[in-house]
């Protein structure tokens, strides 16, 4: 391991623990909701990072399209994979959070809607290439379906606003009736917010890394193939 | 240049309906399938007391979206005959004037599925359509007009995989839930002889977006 990345593991690991005290322990208990809304904390924490990770998809997938550097369409499909983790989290918190607050588990809610399809649509963009037989067409494919599937991303947050829903206002750039009101409640808010982007940017690089000594040892094979006379 | 871009569109256009007015295959399916879906909805929704005017929008998109991915799928699959497709690609446009035409051929054709259907939802569903027609008209317009902008894309997307007639609802139905949700909205909206113009300029957006990103990366899509 680098230095670099040691470094940044070893902060990552401090601001993990630190919003975790912060979550659980520091911040005091919803006054309505009670000790269920500390899963908030890492529910938003998600969330973020899985948005961030959409529209590193986009921004990948454009980069890919007009410089044909295949490094692009490699750091666009970790980032789609790791995005796609961070919104099961987001779909598996939220139902845990709900059951006790709503009394269901799930509603058909916009907002739950969009990000069941939006977890849908990346799902698709992180698996079709598995379904594409020639290699020269599939980061091009894949390519379009991530910007396609990147661009339902605003529509997703446009539909907070325009659809009517049960889910609770946004907390951060929300109306100012919305919110959350204890200053230890948004050092959890934000120390997990942090916490996950490091977490996000971490896994990123190893994935990328991965994926580039993934290529250069099938290069390599078939390099020792050819020099063996196969 | 856009002498022949027009010439270009134009033609392609021509060609799709007038392949559909002589076989009347992709028409003839879907129209059926969706009849059938009306019957199946019905059954299907019975014993939950749902009233039956108030099913019919979402019967309705129904029968669009579902009809609708059958039929995209089969007018492209029919382009990949005898090489149709790479003589198309040779078209001496930008690929995004063959997209945005394969999209209003494809709309055209739903549309006017859609205008048949509206009858035989006031037979099946007692629908009374006439309450604000003009709303209905411009929703089911502007919604299946967001709905092939993206199955026209989507189509050739999963036309590279190996299991394109599985892959493609799987992978499109999720890109028009947006569009579903709206035009459900806007329909049912109409068919109450209200208006609905949040939900149809959301519809413009989604046209707007979508329409766009087709045009501009359907290039990329016909390469060889």
């Amino acid at each position: 391991m680098s230095m670099k990345n040691t470094i940044h593991f070893v902060v990552l690991f401090a601001v993990m623990q630190m919003a975790l005290v912060w979550a659980l322990y520091i911040a005091p208990p919803d006054a309505l909701q009670g000790h269920v809304q500390r899963i908030f904390y890492f529910h938003l924490g998600s969330i973020w990072p899985g948005f961030l990770a959409f529209f590193y998809v986009l921004y990948g997938s454009i980069r890919y399209l007009i410089s044909r550097d295949l490094i692009w369409d490699r750091k666009s499909l970790v980032s789609g994979e790791i995005g796609l983790v961070f919104c099961s989290i987001v779909l598996t918190t939220g139902p845990v959070w709900a059951k006790p607050t709503w009394g269901v588990y799930w509603a058909w809610d916009a907002r739950l809607t969009s990000t069941l399809v939006l977890w849908l649509v990346f799902f698709a963009y992180v698996n079709l290439r598995e379904y594409i037989d020639d290699d020269s067409k599939r980061p091009r494919i894949s390519a379009v379906l991530g910007i396609v599937g990147a661009l339902m991303v605003p529509f997703v947050y446009m539909s907070t606003r325009i659809f009517e829903t049960q889910h609770p206002k946004p907390v951060v750039m929300g109306d100012a009736e919305s919110g959350i009101r204890h200053p230890d409640m948004n050092i959890a808010l934000y120390l997990s917010l942090f916490a996950f982007t490091l977490l996000y940017i971490y896994l990123w690089r190893q994935g990328v890394k991965q994926m580039l000594t993934e290529d250069r040892l099938k290069k390599l094979r078939a390099q020792l193939l050819r020099l063996e006379g196969h | 240049m856009s002498g022949q871009v027009l010439s270009v569109f134009s033609a392609v256009l021509r060609k799709d309906l007038r392949r559909e007015l002589r076989s009347r295959e992709i028409f003839i399916s879907s129209f059926l399938f969706s009849v059938i879906l009306l019957m199946v909805i019905f059954y299907a929704s019975k014993t939950s007391g749902v009233q039956l005017e108030a099913m019919s929008s979402g019967a309705l998109w129904l029968c669009i979206l579902f009809s609708g991915t059958i039929g995209l799928n089969r007018t492209h699959q029919s382009e990949m005959v005898n090489g149709c497709y790479r003589a198309l690609i040779l078209a001496p446009v930008e690929g995004g004037w063959l997209y945005l035409a394969k999209v209003c051929s494809n709309a055209l054709l739903l549309i006017v599925m859609e205008l048949l259907l509206l009858p035989l939802l006031v037979l099946f569903y007692h629908t009374d359509i006439g309450k604000n027609s003009g709303a209905l008209l411009a929703a089911l317009v502007l919604g299946t007009l967001a709905f092939t902008a993206v199955g026209t894309l989507v189509v050739v997307i999963t036309a590279n995989t190996r299991m394109k007639d599985v892959l493609f609802p799987v992978v499109q139905l999720p890109l028009v839930v947006p569009t579903l949700i709206a035009g459900v909205n806007a329909t049912e909206a109409a068919l109450q002889g209200k208006t609905a113009d949040n939900w149809l300029q959301f519809l413009v957006a989604v046209n707007v977006v979508f329409l766009a990103a087709g045009f501009l990366l359907y290039d990329f899509l016909l390469e060889e």
